[in-house]
């Protein structure tokens, strides 16, 4: 078993969040908000802006001519795009080593992570009430936890396999019962360390156990771990069982068909989000 | 998306990637044509032993009519556009229909005793029915469950063989 005071050391290790971006999602909720605001905030934030110019110069946003300033990048994305793009340029770091325990090949929590935002945000119309920027944000930092756990996750992982395929249980119990911690829990220390709201902190705690609370954001983003696990955009090393998605379908009056849809509609979203990424 | 890099076994052979949605044929024994992560989506391979030839569909839904935007109309995303497709391209190669081993895998389901969310199950059944109503026989499937599958098909010999982080297994 790992010791608690390891998992802290560990968290305390991390890099900090950008707080542009956490600044970002403030402002972009805030009623009275302008695009001023936001590009204010952005504008002494070069590897943002280059970010930020690269993907409106991308093939999917067809101008006549090269965007060069942050304004007008800013009015042709729009406030929630926008804020998506900050947040996908401040998570990208931390799963930019090879998370051993979870992944077969480098980035391919990172392909999840970003796979999940998508379609959980694709799925919002099942929940009109939430705030698009806070979900896609929530979504993608749903598996934060995996990258303090990676290390530990990969040492005892022939262990971890052997329990799941002996007593046939999931994932995150094997961790529970093998490390002594599971990566939801741990997720939700990290972002509760980088001061992100209860909203945010509680997708990654409850999102293999959406039962526990009544969160739609919690709801929202375990349905779209459950299609990137249908599609293939999963991290396939803990893919091994899933359970309870029948009741989140039935509780949001999901059709088999419209699962299908979302499927296919998702699909396309995130080919042109990762085209857009690599441009 | 999704393509990891290229020889992780450390082997000699060169790793074919088929991604969702995507087709790959092949007719160099050194390849290995490779899909992973099926879900629910279905993975058919095709091999003419004689020919030595090879292909690999990853296809992801039943039926084409429900796609609504035509212009983004992908076929290989669905069984009824998708399977005549891979079967064209292996008879252009040369590859001979009673000669063609058909394998079929994948179809994983989300776990409900109701049955009523079953997209693996009728992904499978649409590919069923499709080989059916053309007499082609499956030489050999690995379906359902709730494991995401990686698929492999070796040039050099016609293997098919299918993984997940427990177990790697001919079919």
């Amino acid at each position: 078993m790992i010791k608690m005071s390891d998992i802290i050391a560990d968290i305390e290790f991390l890099p900090p969040f950008s707080k542009v971006a956490q600044k970002a999602l403030t402002v972009i909720r805030q009623e009275d908000f302008s695009m001023n605001d936001m590009t204010e905030l952005i504008r002494y934030d070069p590897a943002l802006t280059a970010n930020i110019l690269k993907v409106v110069n991308s093939a999917a946003f067809v101008t006549t001519r090269e965007i060069n300033d942050l304004k007008t990048a800013m009015s042709l994305l729009g406030a929630t795009q926008m804020t998506s793009i900050i947040m996908m340029s401040a998570a990208k770091k931390y799963f930019d080593k090879h998370l051993d325990g979870y992944e077969f090949y480098q980035g391919e929590l990172w392909e999840h992570s970003l796979s999940v935002a998508v379609i959980a945000v694709e799925l919002r119309r099942y929940a009109p009430e939430v705030d698009e920027s806070v979900l896609f944000t929530a979504a993608l930092l749903h598996d934060i936890g995996k990258i303090v756990l990676s290390q530990y996750v990969s040492a005892e992982f022939e262990q971890i396999v052997q329990l799941i395929s002996d007593k046939d249980i999931d994932f995150t119990t094997a961790e529970r019962k093998i490390i002594g911690f599971t990566h939801p829990a741990v997720g939700s220390a990290i972002l509760k360390k980088w001061n992100f709201g209860r909203t945010i902190t509680d997708v990654a705690k409850y999102h293999q156990s959406p039962e526990h609370v009544d969160n739609p954001y919690v709801d929202l983003t375990a349905l779209a771990d459950f299609i990137s696990f249908l599609i293939g955009k999963v991290s396939q090393k803990d893919a091994l069982a899933y359970s309870g998605y029948a009741r989140l379908l039935m509780k949001y009056n999901i059709k088999s068909r419209e699962l299908e849809e979302t499927i296919t509609v998702a699909t396309d979203r995130i080919r042109d989000l990762v085209e857009n990424l690599k441009a | 998306m999704g393509v990891p890099p290229g020889n992780q076994d450390k082997t000699m052979s060169k790793f074919v990637v088929v991604n969702i949605a995507d087709m790959k044929v092949s007719q160099k024994p050194s390849d290995t044509i490779i899909t992973y992560s099926l879900g629910s989506c279905i993975a058919l391979v095709l091999y003419d032993p004689v020919a030595k030839i090879g292909g690999m569909i990853h296809i992801m839904l039943p039926d084409s009519s429900i796609e609504k935007n035509p212009d983004r109309m992908v076929p290989l995303k669905y069984v009824d556009t998708a399977v005549p497709m891979l079967f064209k391209k292996m008879f252009a190669l040369g590859a001979k229909r009673n000669r063609i081993e058909t394998r079929v895998a994948g179809g994983s389901n989300v776990m409900d005793k109701n049955r009523y969310f079953n997209i693996g199950e009728r992904n499978h059944t649409a590919v069923r029915k499709i080989l059916w109503r053309n007499n082609i026989m499956i030489t050999g499937e690995d379906i359902g469950g709730t494991k995401s599958r990686t698929v492999k098909l070796f040039m050099d010999t016609g293997k098919v063989f299918v993984s997940n982080s427990q177990e790697n297994y001919e079919i």
